[in-house]
């Protein structure tokens, strides 16, 4: 039997783990892959529907990326400057700081970057021997943030903590040495995921951020990336092993879940406790009483102290690592000299349980299999429940600390962080969405139900666990601080609601951002991650003021968008299973909600470059400035819309139509309606105190503006363009988008709700009554036309109503 | 409304203990159980309530199929919700009933399917008559599986049409699942459900009651001996055993259709031969069978019809009398089989 020597296996397998890296950036690969055809005069593969199955980034993932590598380096810089005055303050305890000299030596270069050499310059101008406890602590923190890192790969990332992975069984069947076999598994879990270029990009981050330049900073931070990466992906592996040939199936879920709690519990240490004095003060007690050998880990090398570190200490962390590195691949080897999984009981049911549970199960159908999932996978129980109390107790014994005052201060900062944890539990839990269903889709399929209601249970289930997890929190919040209860009490409902949708936003945009490319892998958009995280920001801060508009305002977006994602996942699931075909094109409500939401980003840009170019702050700006920026922005996104959608060969609108005669009594009626409740709503609003104010402000400026052409200009832009293209958005696309798959009645309320939500409260009432009338007419006539007129006419009548009285 | 409906439904579920005149003793159960009708309410109304049919608005001609179909649409939330509830309701008093009507069960015309360059599938035409013993031989890579999933609704046809009970398989696929049960070549299960929890998932799933799932489970599993190890969790279970655990999945709700993907692939001799006594009583109970295999000795000594795909068409269909005829008297099946698949690698 031919063995092929070791040195040629490793240089294999690495060449295989490298590729597996690269395969992500494929579509850089592909115009090698075409240039190579067109020379070696192969014929052109066609391109189908699989183009958008493959595994790898595409140009938005990277921006994806990027952004939030930007997010991370500043959070970290964040942390980073907390935890550097901190340190000075508790390191000035024991040692008070010689005073600053008036002219530091290195002055010049101080002056170019000063804000970022302050951190270093205060502990630079320390005694060196507290520097070096200080720079003793760093090291601590480090290790710290390693071991959570660690602990969360475990418990998280390892995917056979439950079963081997295939692809092992397979391989151990070769005649390949088992060392070789580990030290690829290592260079795979070394290229895994965002491992590497996110721990390289964080600390040279940090170091950028204390003074260093900037290539120096980057040679360092990827030094200090690898080595990390190294260690960390070596004990990883070798606990994976270690779990998976001595600790029975059962209890390894378990453990893998107690890992990624307790690596929570250590990062949160760090990122929050970091910043307070009472936590660096246990770490300057360990400091002293640890020797300095222990900093001499991978974790701890050099961090701060990249540029006067000697280079011993440098090559005492590689040795280390590799050291490690060794050590884990021997380890491995040795434990599975007899083969993966030896002899290890399989599971078998109980009798004493058969009874009992043979009985009556809890829930029936898709939410008990659901619920048998909770509680038997205990990794996903243990994630998403115990991560989030474990940080409430965290935050409620730090007695010190931004964070303290931040989240208890106030009935809205408590509310708020509430909020904040039912939302992270959602929206890890959303992770496993399509992962658990995956290998076993072919018996859903299989099942007289559309899939997407198969997978909408599970948004039904998180959203009840939350809103629990919400309810038992704010109790727990009333007894503690009483005199909060109203403000708690009040935010509440909004508060369950809002969990509730942003429990099926997050499972459905999950299901959307997933391509299968084969049984057991999925593909996993980047920006199916982070849109519900900052939806459920923007959410949070309207949480937050506890104003009841705003929350009204974000209960119906987010409702909304939910309709939307769900909408077209219903159309668009059965193609699911269909690597050759694409679902027909068709006018959906993410078309309207996309084309509003770019309205608002595209109005806003507009607004804050006509602020900059005429140097003044946007509330300044003379409202015919405002009303041209809106304009330009609705013509813009109509006119956009509208070409893609027909070269989509979209249709918009319905193909029959009511009579000419019909359409003109309907709209007539309509905005004699519309018009009836302007003018009484207006005249509430004058009546009452709150609203007076602003409305004779506006009459004010209204009638302030005496210049014909000015106002000319203004009622065109009111009364020609803004109706044009709001109809044509919300009522042409919107309304159709929900009509496909709504009721007459319920299109007419969501979409009326919306284009209130997206219009100043305080024509709210007016505005409802508008959209609603223009809906109804779009519902009887199927013209846009009608719909158009009637908003003119009304916009004309309130501003004639504002002018002359 | 809801509330009468949420009680009811809560009345109706197992284990809700709702006795007559105890309710002040047994209150949690009452919250329990309206709780588990509130989470489940979905569920049960998408398998029991069915509204009625709309007619078209007064003003709008019958022949603008866009505006029906919109409000159809719109009333049924999706349209595999529209036809799964229609076909539900004309279907709910027989689902088990015998469909004695002359048309074909499934009929399948000029179907082609393009995986971008590559023909899985080329200009197939098959008519499965009802109450019939199926085979589809064929080489490997001659579009067996890929039929298989066309007829499940899995696939979309690039051209023909699939028409499974007078539905489209792809567009109506949800109707279509209620009447078919399926069998694919490789199941696997949740790991962390036992065989008897999976059972009990999939005839819930289909709206049976629970003493029916168990009636029928119990005797299925006792004839195909996996009755002592249902406990074990559906992971640890042999590929045989898989392959049984499925079969009672697919077979549990009595289904007109059988759609088995090489069912004896894996099976001892045992359950080979219940396997086939099974499915000759399914079939003389009125059912039919449709199933793949490559297994010619037994297909001889099983099927009423046979159909023979080489290369993504039919190259021979019919009983095996027909196809004597037509290609030598006296010949086995295996000879014809080699014959009109050239004995090439398809």
């Amino acid at each position: 039997m031919h063995r092929p020597s070791p040195w040629r296996l490793l240089w294999l397998f690495a060449r295989t783990a490298v590729r597996r890296f690269s395969n992500r950036f494929i579509f850089l690969r592909q115009k090698k892959a075409e240039a190579r055809r067109k020379k070696l005069g192969l014929p052109e593969p066609d391109r189908t529907a699989t183009a958008h199955r493959q595994q790898g980034f595409r140009a938005g993932s990277i921006l994806v990326w990027l952004f939030m590598a930007y997010m991370m380096g500043a959070f970290v810089m964040t942390i980073n400057s907390s935890f550097q005055s901190a340190m000075f303050g508790v390191l000035a305890e024991r040692q008070p700081a010689p005073p600053a000299p008036a002219a530091a030596p290195g002055q010049p270069q101080g002056v170019e970057k000063p804000a970022r050499r302050m951190g270093g310059n205060a502990l630079e101008r320390m005694n060196p021997a507290t520097r070096r406890t200080g720079e003793k602590v760093t090291g601590l923190i480090m290790l710290t943030a390693g071991l959570g890192t660690l602990l969360f790969a475990i418990g998280v990332l390892s995917r056979h903590v439950s079963r081997p992975e295939p692809s092992l069984s397979w391989l151990f069947e070769f005649p390949v040495p088992r060392p070789v076999l580990f030290t690829s598994k290592l260079s795979e879990c070394l290229f895994d995921g965002a491992s590497l270029p996110l721990l390289s990009m964080l600390p040279g981050i940090v170091l950028f951020h204390s003074g260093h330049s900037f290539w120096s900073s980057a040679g360092w931070g990827l030094a200090f990336g690898v080595i990390i990466a190294l260690a960390v992906a070596a004990v990883r592996i070798a606990v994976e092993v270690l779990l998976l040939q001595k600790v029975p199936r059962r209890r390894r879920g378990t453990i893998g879940g107690v890992c990624a709690a307790a690596g929570t519990l250590l990062m949160v240490i760090v990122l929050y406790g970091g910043g307070t004095p009472s936590l660096l003060r246990v770490l300057l007690a360990a400091a002293d009483r640890l020797p300095d050998w222990f900093f001499w880990n991978p974790f701890c090398a050099g961090f701060g102290q990249a540029l006067t570190t000697p280079g011993a200490q440098w090559l005492a962390a590689a040795a280390v690592t590799l050291g490690l590195c060794a050590g884990s691949v021997f380890f491995c080897a040795r434990l599975t000299r007899f083969g993966l999984e030896p002899g290890l009981e399989t599971v078998r049911g109980s009798p004493s349980a058969s009874a009992s549970q043979a009985a009556r199960p809890l829930f029936t159908g898709l939410i008990g299999k659901e619920m048998l999932m909770l509680t038997r996978q205990r990794t996903v129980m243990v994630q998403v429940l115990l991560a989030p109390l474990i940080m409430v107790l965290m935050m409620y014994f730090q007695t010190s600390g931004r964070l303290a005052e931040r989240t208890l201060g106030s009935a809205g900062a408590m509310a708020s962080a509430i909020y904040g944890i039912c939302a992270y539990m959602v929206l890890i839990a959303s992770q496993v969405a399509m992962n658990t269903e995956l290998r076993t889709l072919w018996l859903l399929l299989s099942l007289p139900r559309p899939l997407a209601d198969s997978l909408r249970v599970k948004s039904r289930i998180w959203g009840a666990a939350a809103a629990a997890v919400a309810i038992i929190l704010a109790v727990i919040a009333i007894i503690v601080r009483p005199d909060m209860a109203g403000g708690v009490l009040g935010r509440l409902p909004f508060l369950i609601i809002l969990v509730a949708i942003i429990a099926d936003l997050c499972v459905g945009m999950r299901t959307m951002g997933s391509s299968i490319i084969s049984e057991t892998t999925v593909h996993f958009r980047q920006w199916a991650a982070w849109l519900p995280l900052a939806l459920s920001a923007l959410a949070g801060q309207a949480v937050f003021t506890g104003d009841a508009w705003m929350l009204g305002v974000q209960v119906v977006l987010l409702g909304a968008l939910n309709v939307s994602v769900w909408q077209k996942l219903n159309a668009e699931l059965p193609f699911l299973t269909e690597p050759a075909e694409d679902p027909p094109p068709q006018l959906y409500l993410m078309h309207g909600l996309l084309a509003a939401y770019g309205y608002f980003a595209l109005q806003a840009a507009a607004v804050s470059i006509t602020a900059a170019v005429r140097r003044m702050p946007p509330p300044c700006l003379p409202p015919g400035d405002l009303a041209l920026c809106s304009a330009i922005a609705a013509a813009v996104v109509a006119g956009l819309t509208f070409l893609l959608l027909t070269r989509k060969k979209v249709r918009i609108l319905p193909e029959w139509s009511a009579p000419a005669g019909k359409s003109l009594a309907l709209a007539a009626a309509g905005l004699a309606a519309a018009c009836v409740i302007g003018f009484l709503w207006l005249s509430a609003l004058e009546w009452m105190p709150l609203t007076a104010e602003t409305i004779r402000h506006s009459r004010a400026a209204l009638q302030g503006t005496s210049d014909i052409g000015s106002w000319l200009g203004l009622a065109a832009l009111v009364c020609l363009v803004a109706p044009v293209c709001e109809e044509f958005i919300f009522r042409g696309l919107v309304y159709h988008g929900l009509r496909r798959t709504h009721s007459p009645a319920w299109s007419l309320l969501w979409s009326s709700l919306f284009f209130t939500a997206v219009h100043p409260v305080q024509s709210s009432v007016a505005v409802f009554a508008l959209a609603a009338v223009n809906a109804f007419i779009m519902e009887r006539t199927g013209r846009l036309t009608p719909c158009i007129a009637v908003h003119a006419l009304y916009n004309g009548f309130v501003l004639w109503l504002q002018a002359a009285a | 409304m809801l509330f009468f409906k949420i009680i009811r439904q809560a009345d109706l579920a197992p284990g809700a203990g709702i006795g007559g005149g105890r309710i002040c003793e047994a209150w949690h159960r009452h919250v329990f159980a309206a709780l588990k009708g509130f989470l489940e309410w979905d569920s049960r109304c998408f398998l029991r309530c069915a509204p009625p049919c709309r007619r078209p608005r007064q003003g709008q001609s019958s022949s603008t199929a866009t505006s029906i179909k919109l409000e159809d649409a719109a009333r049924y939330r999706s349209p595999q919700r529209r036809d799964f509830r229609l076909a539900f309701r004309r279907d709910f008093a027989n689902l088990r009933g015998m469909d004695t009507s002359a048309a074909p069960l499934v009929s399948i015309r000029s179907l082609v399917k393009r995986f971008g360059g590559f023909t899985a599938v080329g200009g197939l035409s098959l008519e499965i008559p009802a109450a019939c013993l199926f085979a589809l031989l064929g080489p490997n890579g001659a579009g067996k599986t890929t039929t298989i999933k066309l007829l499940m609704g899995l696939l979309k046809p690039t051209e023909g049409s699939v028409t499974v009970c007078g539905m489209d398989a792809f567009h109506d696929s949800v109707a279509v699942k209620t009447r078919v049960g399926y069998l694919p070549d490789e199941p696997v299960f949740y790991d962390f459900m036992r065989g008897r929890e999976i059972i009990r998932f999939c005839g819930e799933m289909r709206g049976l009651p629970v003493a029916v799932i168990e009636a029928r489970s119990r005797e299925l599993a006792e004839r195909l001996q996996l009755a002592s190890a249902l406990e074990e969790f559906a992971e640890n279970y042999s590929r045989g055993m898989k392959k049984k655990l499925g079969l009672i999945c697919a077979m549990m709700h009595d289904p007109p259709l059988l759609i088995l993907d090489e069912p004896t692939n894996g099976l001892d001799p045992h359950s080979t031969v219940v396997l086939h006594a099974l499915m000759k009583e399914t079939v003389a109970a009125g059912r039919t069978v449709f199933f793949s295999t490559h297994l010619l000795d037994q297909a001889e000594k099983l099927c009423d019809r046979v159909a023979i795909v080489r290369k993504g068409a039919i190259a021979a269909e019919g009983t095996l009398a027909e196809l004597r005829q037509s290609f030598g008297a006296g010949r086995s099946l295996e000879e014809l089989f080699f014959d009109l698949t050239d004995s090439v690698v398809a």
